[in-house]
């Protein structure tokens, strides 16, 4: 008999045709490969369009184990996203730290931090590498501008989270600056900031593929770009494999081990 | 009785607010203000001391985009990204928040795919332009397809997520009450996530926008990324700094409205 209960309100499905909800994700992803490869394969499109897939992956497995492309491309791209992540992280910290300190700092730049991501910082791009030359600094110099905003707002999120009365307490303990600084904002915010170091991460790995991507003579990003611009379409699937893979797994791993720290998890 | 801690810290807090009243009114304008002013004054007074070709000041981006936008060919480049960007947007407004308000319906379903979605989401979009290319042709086709993909995915996420936050209360009102689907939707559902809905379609502007260029940049020969690129190429540093000014008023202006929409609906519907 049909429930009279609307259908919205009805407790969650726990599986559909026999496959729970994880299971349904891993198929979907597994069918789109599948499609690819056969649709590759059987000539619908032209193989300058698109390639098998084992084709594609082997591809990419030759070139992690090439060494021109690992000390060109991958290490380059890595160094850039670690500096750039550092950076971002530690300087996105300190200025949430400031503006949580003084009012003022907030009300003047907060705005501004509200409206970044609405601005596409990919535009200076070339501005920046008129100014910096071609290397890996441009690069790294707007990559962590780009991610340590997404740092800033979410760890003064925290920061400002703290009860007022632990204000108080600092008082009466008479502790220092640092020391309010150690055992008590820095432990409140701890999570807002793992969060925005999350999602950090994300944005360094964005920001320094696109700037490979456009301008940049080496680097994953470029690799990219480079196969596509000579013609060579393993190549292109095989590069875009391996980024994907590779930001899936960054992200995935930061999460986990970022999580460990973080107390409301507990 | 006892007063406890909290309460007092309360009342302080009232007594400075009723103090600082009219500081608090003008400071929410006037520090964003000094704060630009500060940025303005301190480009120029750099530009002035570099004096250099390749760092112009502010004045100078300014007359480098007036010069600009005194030629046709800038004009038509302007229009076509323009053009290309509003069809693009509000296809991919309309696709993500109906895909996202079907899919967030079902709580199976939006586990299903917005795991997926999530993860697509975490991927530099930009290396998947070179497909668009392959397929779609060099042009408008590749450029707007690409531009769609950047709106259309946050949108998506926003709706869906949008609908599976509804309030169970509501729902279980609206199932006391019998409402008909229709009204469920308009009356319940549709509501609730406007506010979500509007702050969608601002996240989406700004990413759409990003696509946009980015792709030009990388491939077209017309549009504003490639007026861009003939700057860059002919290293006129005040036409570059002005056509960034340009597209950063392109970007922020919207985003404003938008933003003072979603205010105006957070404080009719509820957050």
């Amino acid at each position: 008999m049909k429930s009279v209960v609307p259908h919205y309100i009805q407790r969650q499905r726990r599986s559909v045709l026999g496959m729970s909800a994880p299971l349904w994700s891993a198929f979907l992803v597994i069918l789109a490969i599948v499609m690819v490869d056969l649709i590759a394969r059987f000539g619908l499109v032209s193989r300058l369009e698109l390639v098998p897939v084992d084709e594609f992956v082997t591809r990419a497995i030759d070139l992690l184990a090439d060494t021109s492309f690992v000390r060109n491309d991958l290490f380059r791209s890595l160094t850039s996203i670690a500096v750039s992540f550092v950076a971002a992280s530690l300087g996105g910290i300190a200025i949430a730290y400031f503006m949580t300190q003084f009012r003022l700092l907030q009300e003047a730049l907060g705005p501004y931090f509200d409206l970044f991501y609405a601005i596409p910082l990919f535009a200076l791009y070339p501005v920046v590498v008129v100014l910096l030359g071609g290397g890996q600094l441009p690069i790294i110099l707007l990559a962590s501008t780009f991610s340590s905003v997404v740092v800033i707002t979410n760890a003064s999120v925290g920061f400002r989270a703290l009860p007022p009365i632990t204000k108080k307490l600092a008082v009466s303990l008479q502790l220092s600056r640092l020391q309010q600084f150690r055992l008590l904002l820095l432990p409140a915010a701890l999570p807002d900031i793992l969060t925005g170091l999350k999602l950090g991460m994300s944005y360094t790995i964005i920001a320094v593929l696109a700037g490979e991507f456009i301008l940049s003579p080496q680097g994953l990003g470029h690799a990219v770009a480079n196969a596509y611009k000579t013609f060579d379409t393993a190549g292109l699937y095989a590069g875009i494999t391996i980024i994907a893979v590779f930001s899936l797994l960054t992200n995935f791993a930061l999460s986990i081990f970022l999580s460990k720290f973080d107390w409301r998890r507990r | 009785m006892s007063i406890t801690a909290q309460q007092i810290s309360a009342l302080n807090h009232t007594k400075k607010s009723l103090h600082g009243r009219r500081e608090r009114r003008l400071q929410p304008v006037l520090a964003p203000a000094v704060a630009a002013i500060a940025l303005v004054v301190s480009w120029s007074l750099t530009a002035y001391w570099a004096n250099s070709a390749v760092y112009p000041g502010p004045l100078a981006a300014l007359q480098g985009l007036i010069d600009d936008l005194a030629r046709p060919q800038f004009r038509a480049n302007l229009l076509s990204s323009v053009s290309i960007f509003l069809v693009v947007y509000l296809a991919a407004i309309a696709v993500g928040v109906v895909a996202g308000l079907l899919v967030g319906l079902s709580r199976f379903w939006s586990k299903v795919l917005l795991t997926l979605v999530h993860a697509l989401n975490g991927i530099p979009r930009v290396v998947f332009y070179p497909i668009f290319l392959l397929i779609l042709g060099a042009g408008a086709p590749s450029l707007g397809g690409f531009a769609f993909a950047c709106g259309v995915l946050p949108m998506f996420l926003i709706a869906a997520e949008a609908v599976s936050a509804v309030s169970a209360l509501h729902l279980k009102l609206a199932a006391s009450l019998q409402l008909s689907r229709i009204s469920l939707m308009r009356k319940i559902v549709v509501p609730s996530v406007t506010p979500a809905l509007i702050g969608g379609a601002r996240v989406a502007f700004g990413l759409t926008l990003v696509g946009l260029l980015v792709a030009e940049l990388f491939a077209a020969s017309t549009g504003l990324g490639a007026e861009i690129l003939r700057a860059v190429g002919q290293v006129k540093m005040q036409n570059i700094l002005g056509q960034v000014l340009l597209i950063g008023a392109l970007a922020v202006i919207p985003t404003l409205i938008l933003r003072r929409l979603e205010a105006r609906s957070t404080r009719r519907f509820g957050s």
